[in-house]
């Protein structure tokens, strides 16, 4: 992987992106999920909550009435999936928003001011990473079931910054050595200053990378979380419990597992490539070269 | 080396005892009486060996300390859901999740690192494309939507393999011993395809940026100098090194891994630590639910120590110190 | 005289991009005797180095030895062989040096199996006796204690070991010819001298013949007997070391003399040639070298110089060995004109522009 310093700065970056067709279709593809999930109250054929016919409705395959089919308990499919990405989508994205936000400032910190207080920060992080998140959030979750959605937010954000934290420590670290910051700092410019100003704005590009990565990484683990019963609690509805509701009798009501899951997958691949896309935009290599 | 084993040695040992402290207090911090002295499924026997081993009518920080003295007797408590001690239910569970987890990871590796290489030399041709394609899109399915996907369509829609179970529940014992390790292996292809599936896609990624890396260095070029066949220069002398970023990943997957399996228990009904713990939280049974992760916390932080150890003693370059 | 060991006639070396084709190598003729050492100077951007590695045929796309092209050695024609028979060629009979030592050689494997593994697959040596020629050749290059160096990391040995290593990789099918693209620039000073004293004490030994790539005149007055000089992706002069260093024909042969910093005698400043190397996609018309040249005309815009004789075994591209008489006519070159002195062009912001008419009104 190139070293950190090498990447360009954010200046021509969302330039640079655009110019990749993969990142344009992404980038689309998640507007109009975001879309979607905004208009949902308005698009959405039924209330999601809505039994109209509790014997008949019940269990239905994917007809012209309802697409994606209805649920056991006669609701239906499609409308609990558009409400439902107006949950795993925002959770994600405020998720990822926390964990980006602290994780900048944990890693900026150690990262400038290095030693002592460098080390041991990242002995903290590297026994935080070793846990794995599913575990750490199936331990919290698991003694606290009746978790509210913005504690689920903090809790799934609170343990989704420790990578970012490290790639911004290193980038911090190489863009602090170089010559306009330390320019600044010869004329007068207070700590505080220098990070905001000099040092982050050059250092942002992996953390774009890893948001990226990050809201597509949380809508699956999101889903998995309510899959297993801790995440988004009914009524409410997410793309995670509608699978949840289906695994019950998982061969009859197939369709509840189909089209959720396709839903998270197509979100995540987005994410995943407009992750790849950025980091190409940010590779100086991928410059038009002069002569070598 | 030797440094550098003791600091690893080192970190690994806090991070389990941060694990079993974490549990603790997550025990504590439940709502409702974490040994559920009301729970009616605890009979009055239980609820006193409860108090005399942890103490739980003496002051917090005694308890701690019995606890972290019953933690190294073995001593977790008891589990309400299942009748027993948890030490017990966890010993049962741990080696089934073991085994998913290592044939996963194998298979992960060995595919991952060959899909790698494969898109790394061919890059740019037809077919590569399509797969690179096919590894994006493997990258980004949800574990435990794929094994529904695998099950649905191999169990039930193409009845070929078991729809899970880690035995057959009612032939196992009455096969021959050839028998039943077909019988296992049988009910182990689904869920383990299932974890290696996404793994592979990780690592195939990582590998193929890796290797392409690799194969602009100079040291090619002097190999190619020295009249090396280029199959040569490309299996021995770049891909040597570009292993080592991988083994660093594959270090790294195994968080990923033991999370992913949880998923592909639940799925499989596979009776691992991860089935284990999410039963017991559905059942309240909390010291069981604590215990359990804080095990699979403690076995993850076990298994990256050992990966460090072996890219240690992979890369020359960590060995010994550099001149 | 004997066959020259290697003739390389009219090579081409193209790079094909969507910026346009870079002419690296633009029709490059020289031979090395057997025994020889032969120097070819130039700057970055000259094409020496992508001469070096064209004649061991390892330029990949989107680089090209255009047809038309011929390497001569030991009277085969190199770019007719196929893959497998330059392989064999290759670390065999002719071998080559690298600049960079650290990263010529693999950090995974001990120096040791980098040299043994050149004899196993030229000659199919066992691993016992790979391994005991290539201490015998750690020994050769004058690195003590070899039996205990062989089995080191190249991150364990200092940077002057190192290119020992990598010489004693070259020579262990004691080849022909020898092709060392800067192996003492990316070392100390003391170093380089080791190094070059190694090469002349091995020359002798052996009797290879020496390719020496380098932009360092000092080094090449050390060690060559005939030198090249390279720019613009051509020959521009060939003489035999003591005339290009007394007297030099070819006017960037002659700045590159004076732009070298010479021990004791006096010297103010050194002398920089003005402008910059041009970009192999967009060689200048007529000669390449007129835009900084202090003594071009018209003829050196429109007419490309063929290589003129000068005396024996001297050539140079110019059109002065025609016009003898230009020569005391010198002024500042195209490129100072045009932008200023130091000469090299930028566009300057309006503000400065003006501030420099007025300068020149008031002048």
């Amino acid at each position: 992987m190139s070293a950190p310093s090498d990447a360009l700065p954010a200046a021509g970056l969302w330039h640079r992106l655009w110019r990749q067709r993969r990142a344009r279709i992404a980038l689309m593809v998640l507007a109009t999920l975001a879309l979607l999930a905004l208009l949902a109250p308005v698009i959405a054929p039924y209330e999601p909550t809505a039994q109209r016919d509790i014997i008949g409705m019940k269990s239905q395959p994917p007809s012209l009435a309802h697409p994606f089919g209805t649920d056991q308990f006669s609701r239906d499919v499609l409308s609990r999936m558009l409400h439902g990405a107006r949950i795993s989508l925002s959770v994600a994205v405020l998720a990822v928003l926390l964990s980006a936000t602290v994780g900048t400032a944990y890693g900026a910190i150690a990262g400038y001011r290095g030693g002592r207080l460098d080390a041991v920060m990242m002995r903290l992080l590297d026994g935080l990473l070793a846990i794995p998140r599913v575990l750490l959030l199936l331990g919290i979750l698991g003694v606290w079931p009746m978790v509210s959605l913005p504690v689920l937010i903090l809790l799934l954000g609170g343990t989704g910054w420790f990578g970012v934290s490290r790639l911004v420590r290193a980038e911090v670290m190489a863009v602090a050595r170089r010559d306009h910051v330390t320019a600044a700092r010869a004329l007068g410019a207070p700590d505080h200053r220098l990070l905001l100003r000099h040092i982050l704005p050059n250092a942002i590009t992996p953390v774009l990378v890893a948001a990226a990565l990050g809201v597509g990484g949380v809508v699956v683990l999101e889903a998995g979380l309510s899959y297993l019963g801790v995440g988004v609690r009914p009524p409410h509805a997410s793309w995670g419990n509608i699978i949840q509701d289906g695994s019950t009798d998982l061969y009859l009501r197939w369709w509840m597992s189909l089209f959720p899951g396709l839903a998270i997958v197509i979100t995540v691949l987005a994410c995943n490539v407009v992750a790849d896309a950025l980091r190409d935009a940010a590779d100086p290599r991928h410059l038009p070269r002069a002569n070598d | 080396m030797r440094r550098y084993l003791l600091g690893r040695l080192l970190q690994t040992l806090v991070v389990v005892f941060l694990v079993t402290t974490a549990s603790f207090v997550l025990v504590h911090l439940a709502p409702g009486d974490p040994f559920a002295l009301e729970d009616p499924r605890a009979s009055a026997e239980v609820r006193a060996r409860w108090r005399a081993e942890f103490g739980l009518d003496r002051p917090l920080p005694e308890q701690y300390v019995r606890y972290l003295g019953n933690v190294a007797r073995g001593n977790l408590g008891w589990s309400i859901s299942h009748q027993r001690p948890v030490a017990h239910a966890i010993a049962d569970a741990l080696p089934r999740t073991l085994l998913l987890v290592g044939v996963g990871g194998a298979l992960a590796l060995l595919g991952g690192i060959a899909l790698g290489v494969y898109q790394s030399l061919r890059r740019g041709s037809p077919v590569e494309r399509v797969v690179s394609g096919a590894t994006l899109v493997a990258y980004s399915l949800p574990d435990f939507w794929v094994a529904i996907v695998l099950l649905l369509v191999f169990a039930n829609w193409i009845p070929v393999f078991p729809a899970g179970g880690v035995v057959d529940p009612v032939m196992h014992d009455y096969l021959s011993f050839g028998g039943r390790i077909a019988d296992r292996l049988h009910h182990l292809v689904l869920p383990a395809a299932t974890l290696a599936l996404i793994a592979a896609a990780g690592i195939a990624r990582y590998q193929r940026t890796a290797l392409l890396e690799v194969l602009g260095a100079d040291f090619l070029r002097t190999a190619r100098a020295k009249g090396l066949p280029e199959r040569r220069v490309v299996l021995r002398h770049a891909l040597r090194n570009a292993l080592l970023p991988v083994i660093t990943l594959a270090g790294l997957m195994i968080p990923a891994l033991f999370g992913g399996a949880v998923f592909v228990e639940k799925v499989f009904s596979w009776n691992g630590m991860g089935l284990l713990a999410v039963n017991a939280i559905a059942a309240r049974d909390y010291p069981l639910v604590t215990a359990s992760v804080a095990m699979g916390g403690i076995v993850v932080a076990v298994g990256s120590l050992v990966a460090d150890l072996l890219y240690a003693v992979a890369d020359p370059r960590l060995r010994e110190g550099s001149a | 005289m004997t066959d020259p060991l290697l003739e390389v006639e009219d090579l081409h070396t193209y790079f094909y991009s969507e910026n346009g084709v870079a002419r690296s190598v633009d029709g490059v003729s020289f031979t090395v005797g057997r025994g020889e050492t032969v120097g070819l100077v130039g700057e970055s951007g000259s094409g020496k180095s992508v001469t070096a590695l064209s004649l061991l045929r390892l330029i990949r796309a989107p680089g090209r030895i255009e047809p038309g092209s011929r390497v001569r050695f030991e009277g085969k024609d190199l770019l007719a062989l196929s893959e497998e028979e330059m392989r064999r060629m290759r670390g065999n009979r002719v071998a080559m040096i690298f600049q960079e030592p650290m990263t010529a050689l693999n950090p995974v494997f001990t120096v040791g199996e980098q040299i043994a593994e050149v004899s196993r697959i030229h000659e199919g040596t066992s691993r016992r006796d790979a391994w005991k020629r290539a201490i015998e050749m750690l020994e050769l290059v004058g690195i003590p204690a070899p039996e205990q160096r062989a089995k080191e990391y190249p991150h364990q040995l200092s940077g002057g070991m190192r290119q020992r290593v990598v010489i004693a990789m070259a020579l262990v099918m004691n080849p022909a010819l020898v092709i060392a693209d800067e192996p003492t620039t990316a070392l100390d000073v003391t170093i380089q001298a080791q190094i070059l004293e190694l090469l002349a004490e091995l020359q002798q030994r052996t009797g290879m013949s020496i390719l020496l790539i380098t932009h360092d005149l000092g080094v090449v007055a050390e060690t060559c007997s005939r030198v090249l000089v390279m720019y613009g992706g051509e020959i521009v002069e060939e003489a035999p070391v003591g005339v290009t260093f007394a007297s030099a024909h070819h006017p960037y042969s002659e700045g590159l003399l004076g732009a070298m910093p010479r021990v004791g005698g006096e010297q103010e400043r050194l002398a920089t040639i003005p402008g910059t190397v041009p970009a192999p996609t967009n060689w200048p018309t007529g000669c390449r070298f007129h835009d900084r040249c202090p003594y071009a005309w018209e003829r050196c815009a429109q007419e490309h110089p063929p290589l003129y004789q000068i005396g024996v075994g001297h050539v140079s591209r110019c059109h002065l060995a025609d016009e003898p008489g230009r020569r005391d006519r010198r002024h500042p070159p195209l490129v100072e004109a045009v932008a200023g002195p130091g000469g090299v062009a930028q566009g300057s912001p309006p503000g400065e522009r003006d501030n420099v008419k007025d300068r020149k009104a008031l002048s």
